[in-house]
């Protein structure tokens, strides 16, 4: 590594004395000793180029030298700050293309002066580390030079210091083989049935089906012995009974009929949301996800929809009366039956 | 000419590296475009491949072979696989004879991904 250019200590006095603030002054200072370094380093004849040729620096110095120019430039900082990792990207790949053993051609963009000697390359060497999903396309000559250095071997730096021996293998070298796969101890204990696209109704379905019948009958059967369904005398068309309830399932549609007139409580609603709504859902409801918490509208409106007709079957059901009259139910007891 | 053709048998290693490769580097490096691979949740075992291999370029192998892995995640891996599977590309002909013998479907030969 070069050594750092440090401060230019005639700016900084300079600087100082006009009474800019330290921090400013002494960015500057080390600007304007990079410029001179610069300066000597081109008249020795080492041509850097405009970004700096890794010329010893530091990928992050670069950085930090060209924001500060751009900076004293009357650049914004923002750009100067974008430009400065540009260019510290750019030294950190000279940096790398000099380290090769055998520096390809490079690819246009690279912006690597004439090397002077080697700079000790400080990258992790992405050289020949692993195709770790980057997104990096690589193109011949850099897929080439990493081939090249893994067959180098190099050993320092990057994740092959990790190994203990000096004996490590890498590609290329005495053998390699390919990893197939390492099995876990779960993969060996799966047991799997042969895929299958059919399954015959019969047993499979008709079991099932015959086993839920016998279910239910059974059910059906202790249901009506214990449970008393008396029948009540018998009607009389002189008598109307009160309250007049219609079953249950109704009861809802009777409690709007409190409300509205008959023709907007028993057909326009009911055919709004039967099946006007029905058929309108998958016209209004243009949400493809599946899942419940992607669904906050259509489970809102849904939810609005049950809770309003349960309240209204509810409410006709134990909140009505003689003449379909409000009652308290803990008052007046409940009229209702099923 | 493979190894087996001259009467030569497979030296099997015990100091393995497991190294990434990526999948470019593979396509550029390797003639052939395809490779056998493994589906290890398929895999019994039974060490049928190894045995009807003609070039005897893939083996089972006990996991304590692998001495290293570039990631620690490998290495755990390795470490509690019941066993490893290795094949020799080069040997390898594809002639997906172990493809055909694998009782359980794990073994296939495929692209690799880019």
């Amino acid at each position: 590594m070069a050594d750092d250019p440090g401060i230019d200590q005639e700016t900084f006095d300079k600087l100082v004395a006009e009474g800019q603030p330290e921090r400013v002054a002494r960015a500057k200072a080390k600007a304007a000793a990079a410029r001179k370094a610069r300066a000597a380093d081109a008249s020795a004849g080492n041509g850097g180029g405009s970004t700096g040729d890794g010329g010893g620096e530091t990928p992050e110095q670069v950085q930090e030298r060209v924001f500060n120019e751009l900076v004293e430039e009357g650049q914004p900082e923002r750009v100067a700050r974008a430009k400065a990792k540009a260019a510290a990207a750019r030294a950190k790949r000279a940096a790398e293309s000099e380290s090769k053993p055998e520096p390809a051609k490079q690819p246009a963009g690279a912006g690597a002066g004439a090397g002077a000697a080697p700079a000790a390359a400080t990258t992790g060497n992405g050289a020949n580390g692993a195709g770790n999903g980057a997104g990096v396309a690589l193109t011949p000559e850099q897929r080439q030079q990493r081939v090249a250095a893994a067959l180098a071997a190099r050993t320092e730096g990057g994740p092959h210091e990790r190994t203990g021996g000096p004996e490590t293998k890498y590609a290329g070298q005495e053998h390699t083989h390919r990893l197939l796969a390492m099995v876990p101890p779960t993969g060996i204990q799966q047991i799997r049935g042969k895929q299958d696209d059919k399954a015959y109704t019969w047993p499979h379905l008709l079991t099932a089906e015959f086993v839920c019948l016998m279910a239910v009958t059974a059910f059906l059967f202790v249901f009506s012995a214990l449970a008393p369904a008396p029948l009540r005398e018998l009607a009389n068309p002189n008598v109307t009974p009160n309250p007049s309830k219609a079953p249950w399932y109704f009861l809802g549609l009777q409690e709007m009929l409190r409300y509205w007139h008959p023709m907007i409580a028993g057909v326009t609603i009911p055919l709004i949301f039967g099946p006007l709504g029905l058929i309108a859902i998958p016209y209004l409801d243009r949400n493809p996800s599946m899942r419940p918490e992607r669904r906050k509208f259509a489970y809102m409106l849904f939810t609005m929809f049950l809770v309003a007709s349960a309240s209204l079957t509810i409410s006709g059901s134990f909140f009505r009366g003689p003449g379909f009259n409000w009652t308290w139910p803990w008052t007046d007891g409940i009229w209702f039956t099923l | 000419m493979g190894l087996t053709d001259k009467g030569l048998h497979p030296t099997i290693f015990d100091d393995y590296r497991i190294e990434t490769v990526d999948a470019g580097w593979l396509q550029e490096r390797v003639k052939p475009k395809r490779h056998i691979g493994l589906t290890a949740e398929l895999c019994i075992l039974c060490r049928a491949c190894e045995d009807v291999c003609p070039w005897e370029c893939i083996w089972m192998l006990a996991p304590n072979i692998v001495a290293d892995a570039e990631s620690d995640e490998v290495m755990t891996l390795a470490n509690t696989a019941s066993a490893v599977f290795v094949i020799d590309d080069n040997e390898c002909t594809r002639c997906a004879i172990c493809v055909e013998r694998c009782p359980s479907d794990a073994l296939w030969l495929g692209r690799t991904s880019a």
